[in-house]
C-alpha cells in the first residue's frame, strides 16, 4: 500500500493536522480569494494567475505552496460565475455555460438566487469531489505502482492526444504544438549523457527554457495584448438581492448539482478539458432529461446550478491524476506539477508514501477551501460586482508588473525577455487559431516523457514492442490511435467536442 | 501570390522543426537501443514537421472560395498601445540594472497610466506610487527578491 496500511481515519486526522496549520489556512485562505479575484476579472485565467504566484511559492513549504496554488485553481472557478452571471462575459471558458441562463436570471431580477445557487452548488461539487478525491486517488496510486517506464510513457501520450482531440482548431496544429512543446522542453542540459542540446550555442538556454516565464508570457501577457487591442463592453447588474435560494430554487436545483458533480468528477480525471468539457456535458444532459427543456436559455436554475457543479468537481478531481499518476490535465495543473518538482516532490504513485502531508493535506485544505469559498461568494458578492469596475487602464498595468517581477525572480534578466518573447508568440498563436494548451502541457511534461522514452527504449534493446507487450500501455496506445481516428476521419469528426482546452 | 495565414504559420513552423532536427543530430541522436541526447527533440521536431508540412499543402489546396480576412485586422488593432506597451515590457529589464527596481517600477506604472488610457497627472503619479510601495513591502521587504539599486542606489 503506497499509504503506509493506515486507516481512512489516520489520513483524514494528518491530513486536518497540515491543512488546520495557521499557515496553511491562511494560505488556502489567500489562494481562494485570489483566484475568485481572478475568476471575476474576465481575460485573466487560472494558468496566469498560478504563473505570476509561482515564484513566491519557492519559499514555502511544499504542502503549504500546493495548498495556496490549488485554493487559486478551484477559487478561479467559482469565480469565473460572478461574470457570467452578471455581465454575460465568462470570467474563465469553464463558465461560458452558466452564461446562456445565469445572464438571462440576471436579466429577470434574479441575479442573487443565481450567484447563489452557483456557490452553494459548487460547494456540494467541491464536498463530493474530496470524498472523491479521498477515495479514488489512494485506489488508483496502488494500482500505478505496477507501471514501468512503457506505462507511464503511453499514459503520458494519451494525455496528450486527449488534450489534442478536445482543443479548439485542427487537429495539425494542435499536434504540431504538442511536438514543439515537447521540444522546447528537452532544450538545455541533457542529465542523461552530461550535453547539452538545442540550445543554438546560447548559454542563457543550458539550464533549459523557464517554464514560469513561458507560462507567465503565453497565457498573462497575450491575453493583455489582445485586451488592449479590442475590449468588451461591459454592462453589469449591479441589483444583486436576496442571495440565498427559495426552497423552491433548491428542489429544483438539488438532483442537478448531484448530477454536475457526477459527471465533473469523471470527466476531470480526463486530461484537456474536465472543467469546460464537463459544464457543456451537464449542461446538455441537465436539458436533455428535462421536462421543461425549453426553458433552458430562458434562466432556468438548472441551467446554472448543473454546470456551476460540474466545473468545480472537475477542477478537483484533476488533482487526482496531477497527484496519482503525475500528469497534468491542463496548463494550470502543469504549473503545479512545476511547484511541486521545484520543491523536490515528485508527483505520481509513491507521493503519497513518500510525502503523504503534501497529499493529505492538500485534500483536505480543499474542504476547508469550500467553505472558504462559500463565505466569500455569497457575503461578499457586492465587493467582487466592485472588482468588475475597475477600469482595465489601471488593471493592466498591475498584471504586467506582476508579470515582469514575477519573472524576475531569479535574478535572471534574461526570464524577463523570454517572458515577453513568449507573450508575443501567444498573442500570434491566437491569431493564426493556435491553442498554447498542448505547447504548455507537453512542455512540461517534456523531461519525464523522455525519461520515460528512452528508459523503455534500452529496457527493450531498442524495440517499440515494448509499448505493446504491457496490457496498459497498449490499451493507452489503443485509445489515442481510436481518438486520432475520430479527429482525423470525416464521418467521425463531428464528434469531436474542439471546446478548447481549460486553462 | 497573397499566402493564407495558415500557409504562413505553417511554413514559420516548419523553419523552427527543421532549426531543432538539424540542432538534434548535431547533439547525437544515438540509436534505438540507445537514445542519445538529441533523440526525443529529433523525433519531436520531425512530427512537427510533418504535421506544419501537411498543414501547408492542405491549406493551399484548400479552396473555400471565401476571402480570408486579414491575420492583423489593422481597423481592429490599437498599434499605438501595443507598441507603446511591449516597448515598456522590453525596456523595463534594459533600465533595471541602470535605474533600479523602484525607479523603473514607478516610471513603468506612470508611462502606463499616462499613455495607454491617459489619465490625471494626479491619479497618474498616485497609481504609480501606490503599486511601487506595494510591490517593494511584497517582493522586495516580504519575499525577499533580490532586486538592483540602480547607479542612484534607490
Amino acid at each position: 500500500m503506497v499509504s503506509g496500511g493506515e486507516s481512512m481515519w489516520d489520513h483524514l486526522i494528518s491530513g486536518f493536522a497540515v491543512a488546520s496549520r495557521p499557515m496553511n489556512l491562511l494560505y488556502c485562505f489567500f489562494g481562494c480569494f485570489y483566484g475568485t479575484f481572478v475568476g471575476v476579472l474576465p481575460g485573466f485565467g487560472p494558468a496566469a494567475a498560478i504563473a505570476l504566484l509561482l515564484p513566491i511559492t519557492f519559499g514555502m513549504a511544499p504542502e503549504s505552496a500546493i495548498i495556496m496554488l490549488a485554493g487559486i485553481y478551484y477559487g478561479a472557478m467559482y469565480g469565473g460565475s460572478t461574470t457570467s452571471i452578471l455581465v454575460n462575459i465568462p470570467g474563465e471558458a469553464a463558465s461560458v455555460v452558466t452564461c446562456f441562463d445565469g445572464y438571462q436570471m440576471a436579466k429577470q431580477g434574479r441575479a442573487g438566487p443565481a450567484l447563489g445557487i452557483a456557490a452553494v452548488g459548487s460547494f456540494i461539487a467541491g464536498t463530493l469531489s474530496v470524498f472523491g478525491l479521498f477515495i479514488v486517488a489512494p485506489m488508483l496510486a496502488n494500482f500505478a505502482l505496477k507501471f514501468g517506464p512503457p506505462e507511464f510513457f503511453s499514459l503520458m501520450v494519451l494525455g496528450l492526444t486527449i488534450v489534442v482531440y478536445i482543443s479548439f482548431g485542427s487537429v495539425l496544429k494542435a499536434v504540431t504544438m504538442g511536438c514543439l512543446g515537447v521540444a522546447l522542453g528537452c532544450v538545455g542540459w541533457d542529465f542523461v549523457s552530461g550535453s547539452t542540446r538545442v540550445t543554438l550555442g546560447i548559454e542563457y538556454l543550458y539550464d533549459g527554457v523557464p517554464v514560469v516565464p513561458v507560462v507567465m508570457g503565453l497565457f498573462g501577457i497575450s491575453e493583455v495584448l489582445l485586451n488592449l487591442e479590442k475590449r468588451q463592453q461591459m454592462e453589469i447588474f449591479k441589483d444583486v438581492k436576496h442571495i440565498w435560494p427559495s426552497m423552491k430554487d433548491f428542489r429544483e436545483s438539488l438532483l442537478p448539482i448531484l448530477r454536475g458533480s457526477g459527471i465533473g468528477f469523471l470527466l476531470g480525471l480526463l486530461p484537456g478539458g474536465g472543467t469546460v468539457t464537463s459544464t457543456f456535458a451537464a449542461y446538455a444532459i441537465e436539458k436533455k432529461i428535462s421536462k421543461n427543456p425549453e426553458k433552458f436559455g430562458k434562466g432556468a436554475i438548472e441551467g446554472v446550478a448543473s454546470p456551476e457543479s460540474a466545473n468545480n468537481a472537475a477542477a478537483q478531481a484533476g488533482f487526482i491524476p496531477l497527484l496519482t499518476l503525475g500528469i497534468p490535465i491542463s496548463p494550470a495543473f502543469a504549473l503545479v506539477f512545476a511547484a511541486l518538482v521545484v520543491h523536490g516532490v515528485h508527483p505520481g504513485p509513491m507521493l503519497l508514501a513518500k510525502n503523504p502531508e503534501v497529499f493529505w493535506g492538500v485534500v483536505i485544505s480543499m474542504y476547508i477551501g469550500n467553505i472558504i469559498l462559500l463565505v466569500l461568494n455569497l457575503p461578499l458578492i457586492k465587493m467582487w460586482v466592485k472588482v468588475l469596475e475597475i477600469p482595465y487602464g489601471l488593471l493592466f498595468p498591475i498584471i504586467l508588473i506582476f508579470c515582469l517581477v514575477g519573472a524576475l525572480s531569479d535574478n535572471k534578466i534574461g526570464d524577463v525577455f523570454v517572458m515577453v518573447i513568449f507573450g508575443v508568440i501567444g498573442y500570434l498563436m491566437k491569431k493564426f487559431e493556435y491553442e498554447p494548451a498542448p505547447m504548455v502541457i507537453a512542455f512540461i511534461l517534456s523531461p519525464i516523457l523522455e525519461l520515460n522514452l528512452r528508459q523503455s527504449l534500452i529496457l527493450s534493446g531498442g524495440s517499440f514492442g515494448i509499448f505493446f507487450s504491457k496490457p496498459i500501455s497498449l490499451f493507452s496506445l489503443i485509445a489515442v490511435g481510436i481518438l486520432f481516428l475520430l479527429a482525423i476521419l470525416p464521418k467521425l469528426k463531428v464528434f469531436r467536442p474542439k471546446l478548447g482546452v481549460d486553462e | 501570390m497573397k499566402l493564407r495565414k495558415d500557409q504562413i504559420s505553417s511554413i514559420f513552423l516548419l523553419i523552427i522543426a527543421v532549426v531543432i532536427l538539424i540542432s538534434s543530430v548535431n547533439a547525437s541522436i544515438g540509436s534505438f537501443g540507445e537514445p542519445g541526447s538529441g533523440f526525443v527533440p529529433f523525433l519531436a521536431a520531425f512530427l512537427m514537421g510533418v504535421c506544419s508540412l501537411l498543414s501547408l499543402i492542405l491549406s493551399t489546396l484548400k479552396n473555400t472560395g471565401e476571402k480570408e480576412g486579414p491575420i492583423l485586422a489593422f481597423h481592429e488593432m490599437n498599434w499605438r498601445n501595443l507598441i507603446m506597451t511591449l516597448g515598456a515590457l522590453f525596456a523595463f529589464p534594459f533600465l533595471l540594472r541602470f535605474l533600479g527596481f523602484n525607479l523603473v517600477v514607478f516610471g513603468f506604472m506612470l508611462f502606463l497610466a499616462k499613455a495607454i488610457e491617459p489619465r490625471r497627472w494626479v491619479i497618474a503619479v498616485l497609481f504609480a506610487l501606490s503599486t511601487t510601495i506595494v510591490c517593494y513591502l511584497l517582493f522586495v521587504y516580504w519575499l525577499k527578491f533580490f532586486v538592483e539599486k540602480g547607479i542612484f542606489g534607490i
